[in-house]
């Protein structure tokens, strides 16, 4: 692939997004839209209601005018980069995204680093002692890891680590610095325990894929040192298929982590998407909502492209 | 030093790190002169903009109304010293004169008028606070306000001590109109507390108001920590991060917080079972009154998972007690039809009814009363009513029960919540043939002509004891035609940690008695 190639690709994947971001933020609205109830509902919720004061909110946010005429709106301001205010909160939508945004990268980077060392060490570890003690223990655990949703992991370690042993706080997402990584350590391993037992289930297999590879046996044959052989000749096969399903284990960790940031009272972008949802609060939904597919699509990219860098196989492909 | 003693000395120093990070226990432990309080979380302090937080009594302890409630009953001077009815549309109030905001200016009649003004316009989320005979909101000095009606309003006072009508400073607002109340601007109240920074994703830190017109103030900063969930507050209660918090399901908090909770004999919210009686088989009086004696109201409570009282009337007897004594309460609602739990009459009822094999209905629910609602369901398959039970989000739910469409409004268990604790006005916008219509809160849609003779009567009647008969009357006119069940109240609880004490915690204390945390004992 030369510099053409590559350029083709990323802006062929960067159109796709341009077209998503219309796609899904039609959708959404449209189904903001045809859902029973409307702002107004949620702003007044079970207090006494005046005419006047139904007529001036639906005034405000342009409850009175056509579905495509709200829609158009909305467009033509987010077009601007202004995505209008929180109707809950009041509070612009990028502020409200860019207060969240740190906190849920920070715990999705964090709780990513935990999958990936303990998912891909474990693995490796369990290939390596393949139907022996060892393997047959991480197998084990893995089954539970992937058994247990994360908000359970979450209030087995709130109740062993904050109320057992106080070692860690139970809430919140600290002052910043090494506080903030104290404060996240347990909503980490809640939200990484699953998804550590997803990796490790896919670094066993395909390390033990490798092993009965003939490159591997010869490698072997020819006398390298066993480091060498797991380096450079098992490591780097067996993690390309690894390489794929952490791109979207990342996307998730960052915006999926809804129930453990529930759990620990995190705000994070996957609790404001649930909030901004069931208050139909349609500009935070529909900055939140394009975020998310923002940094699926991006990550997704980031993927392929250092599939590509590994595997040259599937640049000869493309190129 | 080679690099393996380098090494030495950078694990030690993390392992260091790590040891004093974990020996400081699960979070901050409070200072005795500073509270953590728990609460969901709190966007901005505007209230005319946002019910996000509304009910967390933050607000309450920067931004002061003119009057409050008393336990004893009746209201209180607070920001007015005093307040005199020159004629029975006209109502002055007279401002403590001492009261300086926490910028050190002074409070002045402006503030006021330009507060409540604000709180009234149109668009505004506590406008409702407001009735329409309201005609003006006028300085009449300094330290004056005149509120003019076009017909007596006795309820006044009750609205004024309202949680969400707080007084802020006139200037400060103009001054950032655009930002009011958000994180960053705040509010500048007289409260004994001023809002240092508020941050939704985290909470707020609060620090004593030194130009405070009450003297020293029990604690020199209030922080709040804001809650996804009350399971997370009642952990956080329980290891010592927080020393005070609200639950709204209180068993479940007592229970993971391991404490007991300290528990109001009343509240204004309450639960109720309506009953649409524009259609079958709710329009067949035998039907209703069959299921009020269908329906334990104790068992319901026990259910509900809340800390409750049970119900019998419409409005709740401790709120006609600012009318009268007990003796008088009583006299006054003597003959009033009663239902308690009784399988051998609620059967009877059914049988004279047009369903004396019973019948199947479809109920509506929402998350909050869910509990409650099942166990509707199963009291009523005793007499024969077999019923289906549709969960609706409480938008969807909002906008049925105040559609045009009233036909289309399911019979449903409904937490109905009090404006105020005037008994008149806390439960009028759900009476009436004027809320049977779009827009309105009366889903039974009962009323007769009567009913909306003694619903205004009521509200503008100033003697308490006519308002008393007024309103035995309307509990009275309720009971006979039951189209709807009062089940029971919810009961405003507070979990506090071991230390602490709150001796007069009673219905209203929360929002409507002051800045709460000043009865707030500490070491007792």
């Amino acid at each position: 692939m030369d510099w053409k190639d590559w350029a083709t690709f990323v802006s062929k994947r960067l159109a796709a997004l341009v077209v998503l971001f219309v796609v899904l933020s039609f959708v959404t609205f449209a189904l903001m839209y045809v859902s029973p109830g409307t702002v107004v509902d949620v702003l007044l919720a079970g207090r006494p209601r005046s005419a006047a004061t139904v007529h001036a909110l639906n005034v405000e946010y342009h409850l009175d005018k056509p579905f495509m005429v709200q829609y158009w709106m909305w467009v033509r301001d987010a077009l601007r980069f202004n995505f209008g205010s929180s109707i809950q909160t009041t509070l612009p939508v990028t502020d409200e995204i860019k207060a969240r945004l740190p906190t849920s990268l920070l715990l999705g980077v964090y709780a990513y680093v935990l999958t990936m060392v303990s998912g891909i060490g474990l693995g490796v570890l369990a290939a390596f002692r393949n139907k022996r003690a060892v393997d047959r223990v991480v197998v084990a655990g893995t089954v539970v890891g992937l058994s247990m949703p994360s908000f359970v992991a979450g209030v087995f370690l709130l109740f062993v680590f904050a109320v057992q042993l106080p070692w860690f706080p139970a809430f919140g997402k600290g002052d910043g610095g090494l506080d903030t990584l104290w404060h996240l350590t347990l909503p980490a391993v809640a939200l990484a325990m699953t998804s550590a037992a997803y990796v490790l289930k896919h670094t066993r297999a395909a390390v033990l894929g490798v092993l009965q590879q003939d490159y591997v046996v010869f490698a072997r044959a020819r006398g390298l040192s066993n480091g060498r052989v797991i380096r450079v000749y098992v490591l780097r096969n067996a993690l390309i298929p690894i390489l794929t399903i952490s791109g979207v284990l990342f996307s998730y960790l960052i915006v999926g982590g809804v129930l453990v940031e529930m759990t620990f009272s995190i705000q994070g972008i996957g609790q404001l998407l649930v909030q901004s949802a069931t208050a139909k609060d349609l500009p935070m939904l529909q900055g939140v909502v394009l975020l998310v597919s923002a940094v699926i699509i991006l990550v997704n990219l980031l993927t392929d492209v250092v599939y590509l860098i590994a595997d040259p196989r599937l640049r000869l492909k493309h190129g | 030093m080679s690099t393996r003693g380098k090494y030495r000395l950078a694990s030690l120093a993390a392992a260091a790190l790590v040891l004093s990070a974990c020996s400081s226990g699960g979070g901050t432990k409070a200072s005795s002169d500073v509270l953590q309080v728990g609460s969901s979380a709190v966007a901005t302090l505007d209230y005319s903009k946002s019910n996000y937080g509304y009910a967390n009594s933050l607000g309450n302890l920067v931004l002061e109304p003119l009057v409050v409630t008393k336990q004893a009953g009746g209201f209180g001077p607070w920001l007015a010293k005093s307040w005199t009815q020159p004629n029975p549309t006209t109502y002055v109030y007279k401002l403590r004169t001492d009261v300086k905001f926490s910028d050190g200016q002074p409070l002045t009649a402006a503030d006021v008028v330009q507060s409540l003004d604000y709180y009234k316009a149109d668009g505004s989320l506590v406008a409702f606070n407001f009735p329409s005979t309201l005609k003006s909101i006028q300085a009449l000095d300094s330290s004056t306000v005149e509120f003019k009606f076009s017909e007596p309003y006795p309820a006044w006072n009750s609205t004024l001590s309202g949680a969400a009508l707080g007084i802020f400073e006139k200037k400060f607002f103009e001054a950032h109109k655009s930002t009011f109340g958000q994180p960053g601007t705040g509010v500048i109240g007289t409260g004994p507390w001023q809002v240092d920074s508020l941050d939704a994703t985290t909470g707020a830190a609060l620090s004593a108001n030194k130009y405070y017109w009450g003297g020293k103030v029990p604690y020199s900063k209030i922080n709040f920590s804001f809650f996804s969930n009350e399971t997370n507050e009642a952990v956080a209660l329980r290891t010592g991060e927080i020393d005070v918090a609200f639950p709204q399901d209180p068993r479940a908090f007592a229970s993971t917080a391991k404490t007991k909770l300290t528990t109001a004999k009343t509240g204004i919210d309450k639960v109720e079972f309506w009953m649409n009686t524009l259609v079958a088989p709710w329009n067949d009086i035998h039907v209703r009154r069959a299921v009020a004696y269908a329906l334990d109201r104790n068992a319901l409570v026990n259910a509900s998972g809340v800390v409750g009282s049970p119900l019998d009337t419409v409005i709740p007897r401790p709120l006609l007690l600012q009318l009268g004594t007990t003796e008088q309460v009583n006299t006054a609602l003597d003959g009033l039809r009663e239902y308690p739990p009784d399988l051998t009459k609620a059967k009877a009822e059914m049988a004279q009814s047009a369903y004396p094999h019973g019948t199947t209905v479809t109920l509506a629910t929402v998350k909050a009363v869910s509990t409650t609602s099942q166990a509707v369901v199963a009291e009523l398959s005793a007499i024969g009513i077999t019923a289906k039970l549709e969960t609706q989000t409480d938008e969807a739910n909002n906008a049925e029960l105040t559609s045009g469409n009233r036909e289309a409004i399911h019979s449903q268990v409904v937490p109905v919540g009090g404006s105020g604790i005037d008994p008149g006005l806390a439960y009028d916008y759900m009476f009436g043939s004027a809320n049977a219509k779009a827009g309105g809160w009366n889903g039974t849609n009962w009323s007769t002509p009567e009913v909306d003779k003694l619903r205004a009567e009521g509200l503008r009647e100033s003697d308490p004891a006519k308002r008393l008969a007024i309103y035995a009357q309307l509990i009275k006119q309720y009971a006979d035609a039951e189209p709807l069940v009062p089940l029971y109240t919810k009961n405003q609880t507070v979990a506090l940690r071991p230390g602490y004490t709150w001796p007069d915690f009673g219905a209203d204390s929360l929002f409507n008695e002051g800045p709460w945390p000043l009865w707030l004992k500490r070491g007792q």
